[in-house]
């Protein structure tokens, strides 16, 4: 049980990261979901791995090209968008990806569950 | 599936939330989906995408672009076309937003992309014909020989880049805005011409005039408003002697002295809004016998800067210099044998017409003593997250109807919407390619508008300036107040021919220059208008320091384009300073600051005071004078006539304050109390202001598209308006250069600014403090590009 949830953990971070790499913004999303549907996760298992996974992706990725924001560019984007310091960007951020992983996650277990059942 | 229906509900909809551009206030909050993945939007913008690589383009040959160390490209390519196909890449990939936003502004097409709050701007656009006249434009261009390859070739340069873009690339601004860039066409190729036109020639004082001539006596009229600054000193120096006939104009006394309602005078330009200087010296007057070349256009400065520097190599010319993004060709540069720069003419070239309708549906006016029907344009202003506006502009024999009111609707004449009689395009062409004086004539008759200096300067160590341009010919004493539109025998005569326009060649005096000033004395047989834009201290102070050495110098140049001195406080601080000592006026601060004054050398340094002073002083001296003008709603006289009155008429009645009946004040009066005012607006100064003039003028650079921070916010700057340094507080040089006609030719170069276009660029702004420094970078034409190493390079190959 544990062991199917870091594996479903672990591959929603590297498939989140290929598909964001290659493919458009909503690409991780679907990844989570199609994952979770095939591995025939619970619900539970499948908003934690998808959340923290995405939330977590989305959070390094964006720490990771702050730290090249030699130009503060986001610090300037996030005062036009109302005033955001980069911190709050970066929170905005993670929790965008945390709510999609989220709600990809379970929308996906319930698709698997519905397959499984036919 | 009923277990299905919630989460599926929640994952749609929060996924189409992330899908959407949320209104917020009036803008736009753009789909957060995309624009804050960290894969896609802004967090992929952090990083500058300056590498080199290869693409297979639309080109006959290979094309090669090296980069220096500034980022400036040199493109190398066996033919025009070619070239022009890099040069549209290159200005794609470094300036696509700035060209997009400006053609929209031209065209009045704002709206499509920001929403509501450009509505009045696009209709305004729109009622103008800006876009229509450019889609003239673009049609004429195909009439002349060779043009469609150059512009097709250009546009696909352009679009080659733009289509190479994924939402990833898209330059950070269309993230912002959650637009995707547009298609580049020969269409917004002329409007970015228009966008300079409408910069550089819709000056006209018509309808101010018009108001001063009802309200004013003839005799209070020509004492306030004479014809001539007789200290002018004109691009063409007064010995020249124009040896020509002209056709005697019709005179006809139709004018119209109804005054405008306020609506039809809130176009008028700022005439402080210029400052562009040129001047070429001939190589008897340097130090090492080689022509010296000089130019500075002023323009609105914006981050990224108007224009994009480049070296471009073809088998017919090499040629370094400054383009504007969105048309092909140098336009202000130098070659192997000649540099030639640009200021602007500022004269009228625009007239306005009164309409008499039939009746009030507005759809027939009266001409020639019959009433014909106007053409109606149907103008659809898309908006973004609002509905279309469509708006009717009527088409007069005279033009578009821009103004409209009860009886009184005015049509605009104007020199860019007129059927095209040059080439603009052939211009470039040309004079990128001249060898010589008479290649330099060539192109220049060529030249379309708006009305320009050209200056030139030549390895074989000729030196011109020519007035280029198309100049209309009015009959005798129109085109300065507003003018019945009922009959064509008010229209247009024609054009002054090329070959009378002003222009002269290797003058005595061993320079030639301009500064926006007057282009000829009273002596040139053709009417010039536009005295109240006409720059009448500038081109007396270049002047007069050009006729000071025999030994001019590439740094002697520098200093002079940075020269801080105001002629214009020359002139008038001692006259006032005089005043306040006679009528004993002063005490304690005020005796202190006046002493601070009458040692200041007039030098509009940053770090300096007594500008501060002045300059308030003046505006206050300035209002109290003019009180019964601006009471009447007629426009101030220019400022050296101020300065004549103040010297020659200190009794004038203008000096006499409309509030204070009892009293008939006179100059030394107004100059007290403007003093005393002055210490009392000094003192309310906010923050650091009083510190210094950089502290008082807060220049600054904003972003092209006004977004905060984007741009630089507070520059400590020297100069102002008057000077040959005409830095203001977001107008000023956009471009200096200065060119030594050696063999090869060697410039010194900058720009407010940088290469890139690209915020997150260190090219963005890398040349901004070198630049407010007084800094140059050394240029010269690199012919062998074997014979550098490029800090990047881009590979241009055939299908």
């Amino acid at each position: 049980m544990k062991n199917k949830t870091t594996v479903a953990f672990i591959l929603c971070i590297a498939g989140s990261l290929l598909a964001g790499i290659y493919g458009p913004w909503w690409g991780p999303a679907v990844f989570i979901m199609m994952l979770c549907a095939l591995m025939g996760l619970t619900v539970k298992q499948s908003i934690l791995a998808g959340s923290i996974s995405l939330g977590l992706v989305y959070l390094g990725m964006a720490l990771w090209m702050g730290r090249q924001d030699k130009a503060e560019i986001i610090e300037k984007t996030g005062m036009l968008l109302g005033g955001m310091s980069p911190v709050m960007m970066i929170v905005v951020t993670t929790l965008i990806g945390y709510i999609t992983g989220l709600l990809s996650g379970w929308l996906g277990s319930v698709i698997g569950g519905v397959v499984s059942k036919k | 599936m009923k277990q299905l229906l919630i989460p599926a509900l929640l994952f749609s909809g929060w996924m189409a939330l992330l899908n959407t551009d949320l209104p917020v206030k009036g803008n736009f909050l753009p789909a957060l989906g995309r624009f804050i993945s960290p894969f896609q939007g802004v967090w992929q913008s952090v990083t500058p995408n300056e590498t080199s690589f290869d693409f297979v383009g639309q080109t006959k040959g290979n094309v090669k672009i090296l980069f220096d160390e500034r980022d400036v490209p040199h493109i190398y390519a066996d033919n025009l076309e070619d070239a022009l196909y890099a040069q549209g890449y290159l200005h794609a990939a470094n300036r696509l937003f700035s060209m997009d936003v400006s053609t929209r502004s031209a065209a009045g097409r704002l709206s499509e992309l920001i929403g509501q709050r450009t509505i009045a701007i696009d209709r305004k656009q729109r009622e103008r014909g800006f876009e229509w006249s450019a889609i003239q434009k673009a049609k004429s261009w195909e009439n002349f020989e060779g043009n469609k390859a150059i512009i097709d070739a250009y546009v696909n340069g352009v679009n080659a880049y733009a289509k190479s873009l994924d939402y990833r690339d898209w330059p950070l601004e269309y993230k912002i805005l959650s637009h995707a860039p547009v298609e580049w066409t020969s269409v917004t190729t002329a409007l970015a011409q228009t966008n300079m036109a409408i910069a550089l020639c819709l000056g006209e004082d018509d309808l101010e005039y018009s108001t001063a001539q009802a309200k004013l006596s003839q005799e209070d009229y020509v004492f306030l408003f004479p014809d001539h600054n007789p200290k002018e000193r004109p691009i063409i120096p007064k010995d020249r002697l124009w040896d020509f006939a002209v056709t005697k104009a019709k005179t006809d006394g139709d004018q119209i002295g109804t005054p405008p309602n306020k609506k039809q005078t809130e176009d008028n330009r700022n005439k402080d809004l210029n400052g562009s200087n040129n001047w070429a010296v001939s190589g008897k007057k340097t130090a090492n016998g080689f022509p010296l070349l000089a130019n500075d256009p002023h323009l609105q400065l914006a981050l990224p800067n108007i224009w994009y520097e480049m070296e471009i190599h073809t088998p017919e010319m090499s040629v370094h210099g400054v383009s504007i993004p969105g048309l092909p060709f140098i336009v202000i540069g130098f070659n192997e044998k000649i540099a030639w720069g640009s200021t602007n003419s500022g004269q009228d070239v625009l007239d306005w017409y009164q309409i008499t309708w039939q009746d009030s549906s507005r759809l027939r006016y009266k001409l020639d003593e019959k009433f014909v029907d106007a053409t109606l344009r149907i103008e659809e202003i898309k908006v973004r997250g609002a509905k279309v506006i469509i708006d009717t502009i009527r088409y007069t024999h005279w033009g578009p109807v821009t103004h409209t009111d009860e009886h009184k609707d005015m049509a605009m004449k104007w020199i860019g919407h007129q059927k095209a009689t040059t080439n603009d395009i052939d211009y470039l062409k040309k004079i990128n390619k001249a060898g010589d004086v008479v290649a330099y004539r060539d192109a220049v008759s060529s030249f379309q508008y708006p009305a320009q200096n050209k200056i030139f300067a030549s390895v074989q160590g000729d030196i011109a300036i020519s007035v280029a341009g198309v100049m209309p010919i009015r009959p005798a004493g129109h085109g300065e107040s507003l003018t019945s539109g009922e009959s064509t025998a008010h229209d247009w005569l024609g054009y002054i021919p090329f070959e009378h326009a002003p222009f002269i060649i290797n003058p005595s005096r061993g320079y030639v220059s301009s500064a926006n000033q007057a282009p000829a004395d009273t002596s040139y047989p053709y009417p010039l208008l536009g005295k109240r834009i006409f720059e009448d201290y500038r081109g007396r102070m270049v002047n007069m320091l050009l006729d000071t050495s025999e030994h001019f110098t590439p740094s002697a140049m520098q200093a002079l384009q940075q020269n801080n001195y105001n002629l214009h406080a020359a002139d008038l601080l001692p006259v006032l300073l005089q005043a306040l000592d006679s009528a004993g006026c002063l005490s304690g601060e005020g005796v202190a600051i006046a002493s601070i004054l009458s040692k200041w050398n007039y030098e509009y340094h940053r770090d300096s005071l007594s500008p501060v002073f002045f300059d308030l002083w003046y505006k206050e001296f300035e209002n109290l004078t003019w009180d019964e003008l601006d009471n009447l709603g007629v426009m101030r006289p220019e400022e050296w006539r101020m300065v004549e009155i103040a010297k020659d008429h200190p009794q004038s009645k203008y000096f006499d304050q409309l509030l204070t009946m009892a009293k008939k004040e006179t100059f030394s009066d107004i100059a007290c109390i403007s003093f005393a005012n002055m210490l009392k607006a000094y003192h309310n100064l906010e923050g650091d202001q009083g510190k210094n003039w950089g502290n008082y003028k807060q220049s600054a650079i904003p972003h092209l598209a006004r977004f905060p921070h984007f741009g630089a916010d507070f520059i400590h700057t020297s100069g102002g308006r008057h000077i040959i340094n005409a830095m203001s507080k977001t107008h000023g040089p956009s471009w200096r250069m200065i060119v030594e006609l050696s063999s090869p030719p060697k410039a010194w170069v900058n720009y407010p600014g940088g290469q890139s276009g690209n915020p997150a660029s260190p090219h963005f702004r890398d040349m901004l403090e070198h630049y407010f420094d007084g800094k140059y970078y050394e240029v010269a034409i690199r012919n062998d590009p074997a014979a550098w190493t490029p800090s990047r390079q881009i590979n241009i190959s055939p299908k």
